[in-house]
Parts: C-alpha cells; structure tokens; sequence
C-alpha cells in the first residue's frame, strides 16, 4: 500500500528534487543515500496512519525534518570539516585513504589565491577584463544552478570580479579622456593672443 | 558581537554531533527516524531531524557505519545503521577525549552561570 495520496505523493517529489539540487558536491550515491534516508523518514512518520498520507500530514512531517536549507547546510557542514578534527588513527583522511583534499584547504586561502589571481589577470587591460567577466558570470551562474560546489563558484566570482574591476580601472588609466582641457602651455606661442590696449 | 544561541550551538555541534550518532549505535543497530527522534529529542543536539542523514551519509561513506535493510512492522522495509569496526575505534577515540574535555569545561564555567 502507498504511503502517500498521489498529492501528498507531489509534494514529497518537489521537495526531493529541490533537496537533491542543493546538495552540491555530492556524488550521485550519496545524493541517492541522503534522499532515501528522507524518503524513509517520511515514510515511517506517516505509516502509523493506516491509510495513504494527505499534503498537510505530509507537511507536518516534513516540517519535522527540516527545511531544504537546513539538510544542505547540514550536508556542507560535513564537507567543510577540517581534516584534523577527523585525526585518531581510524580517519581515512590520516590514513591517507582519501583524495579530499578539498577539505584540507582553508577556504581563507582559496579567496587570497582568487584576489591574487584577478589582479594579475586584471593587469592584461582588456584580455583580463573580458576573461574576468566570463569567469565572474560563471561563478554566479554555478552559484545558482549548482554547477560547482559553492567554494568553487564562490572562487570563481571573487576571481572574476577581482579581475574585471582591476582591468577596468587599468583600461581607463591607460585611455586619455576624450574632453581633456587643453593647458594653455601647450598651444604654440604664435596663436596666443596677446593684450591690444593701444591699438588705435 | 555577542553571539546568538543558535550560533553557538551550531559551534558546539560541529566535531561532536557525529559521535553522538556512533554513540546512539554502541548498543546496536537502528533506523534514521529512531535516531533522530533519539538525538533530537530536545532540540539541543539538531535543529531538525533531516539533518541526521547528510551526516549518515557521510558516516557511511567513511566505512564508520554500514547498512542493512529490514522489514518494517509499519511500513516500507528500513536501512538499518549500525557501527564498523573503524566506527567503534571512532567512538572510543573521542569517548577517550571527550571525557576530561567535557570535565575541564565544566570546571572551568563553574560558577558562571548568568
């Protein structure tokens, strides 16, 4: 027997589907592992029901489990631990079993790299300017699609904007303002006027 | 700034949380929603149970907790958690840590109470 009213049944299916979008960085089996968990949980809160769930007691059990927001920001936690909290002779990371390396970096450093890397892009005028702005776009774009973990699309965005504000500003110091006064010093002595009280 | 509740909890949750879910495993295998109605009972050890499964997910994926599917008297069949070998190291580790940590902190806000 169904757990759930075909309704119910919707609701569940959008809130997994916006689950699994916000779960960046994870692998597709554990994508698969987390949404069956819920799916589980789900299922048992409302089996003791006798008959197929409607939305609002799916709601009351979903509300139970937390927003979206609260199992991905969960999900990350998991992937920003530092590795040497996991030390004692058992963790994969110091048995050298892992490859995760990603953890083991301060996010700080990623983001002093980034600037780095976009001033010196930023210093090519406009082929940085240009590469800056493509590479901001994307980190926005991953940022909301979920194309790259948030570190990366938040590298990324820093990286780019770096690069298209230094590129900019070099761009307009090195091109002379169209309505640049001209300093009277500079125009030839022979076009200079000259006072004409006595002239009569 | 001083901080919020909220936040110091999520502080204080970090590094911990995942050996009180090793921990609710020491006496046997369980099932996600009796884990999280365990821990979660008061609030004080996750906000919201859904947040239990990330971190089961990862337990997992560290060879900490291995699964098992069993026929459920309610509903649908259940992955049922329970401790490796390397998990239960795990638990000892941090019980071996835990407790003059947990004395030490103590001893030191004794007293403090607002």
């Amino acid at each position: 027997m169904s757990t759930l009213t075909a309704r119910a049944q919707q609701v569940l299916d959008a809130y997994l589907a916006e689950l699994a979008l916000r779960l960046t960085d994870a692998s597709a089996a554990e994508r698969e592992e987390i949404l069956g968990g819920v799916s589980e949980h789900v299922a048992d809160a409302v089996a003791g029901l006798g008959r197929p769930a409607e939305p609002q007691e799916l709601t009351a059990a979903l509300a139970s489990l937390g927003t979206v927001d609260q199992l991905a920001a969960a999900w990350a936690a998991t992937r920003d631990e530092p590795a040497g909290r996991r030390e004692g002779g058992v963790d994969a990371v110091a048995a050298g079993r892992t490859g995760d390396g990603e953890a083991m970096r301060s996010p700080g450093w990623e983001v002093v790299l980034a600037v780095v890397a976009g001033l010196v892009l930023g210093l090519m005028p406009v082929f940085g300017a240009v590469v800056g702005a493509v590479v901001l776009v994307l980190g926005l774009l991953s940022r909301r699609r979920h194309w790259w973990g948030y570190r990366q699309s938040a590298v990324a965005a820093v990286l780019g904007g770096v690069a298209v504000v230094v590129g900019l500003v070099v761009l307009l110091w090195l091109t002379p303002a169209s309505g640049e006064r001209i300093e009277p010093s500079a125009v030839p002595a022979q076009i200079v006027p000259t006072p004409t009280g006595t002239e009569g | 700034m001083i901080p919020t509740e909220a936040s110091l909890l999520t502080q204080l949750r970090r590094g911990v949380i995942e050996y009180c879910v090793l921990a609710s495993l020491a006496d046997g295998p369980s099932y996600g929603q009796h884990i999280a109605r365990t821990l979660g009972a008061d609030r004080t050890l996750f906000d919201a149970e859904g947040t239990l499964y990330p971190l089961l997910a990862r337990l997992r994926q560290r060879g900490w907790v291995e699964t098992t599917w069993q026929e459920s008297p309610l509903g649908p069949p259940r992955r049922y958690y329970a401790l490796t070998q390397d998990g239960t190291a795990a638990l000892a580790a941090f019980a071996a840590v835990w407790a003059p940590f947990s004395a030490a902190v103590a001893s030191t806000m004794k007293g403090t109470d607002a």
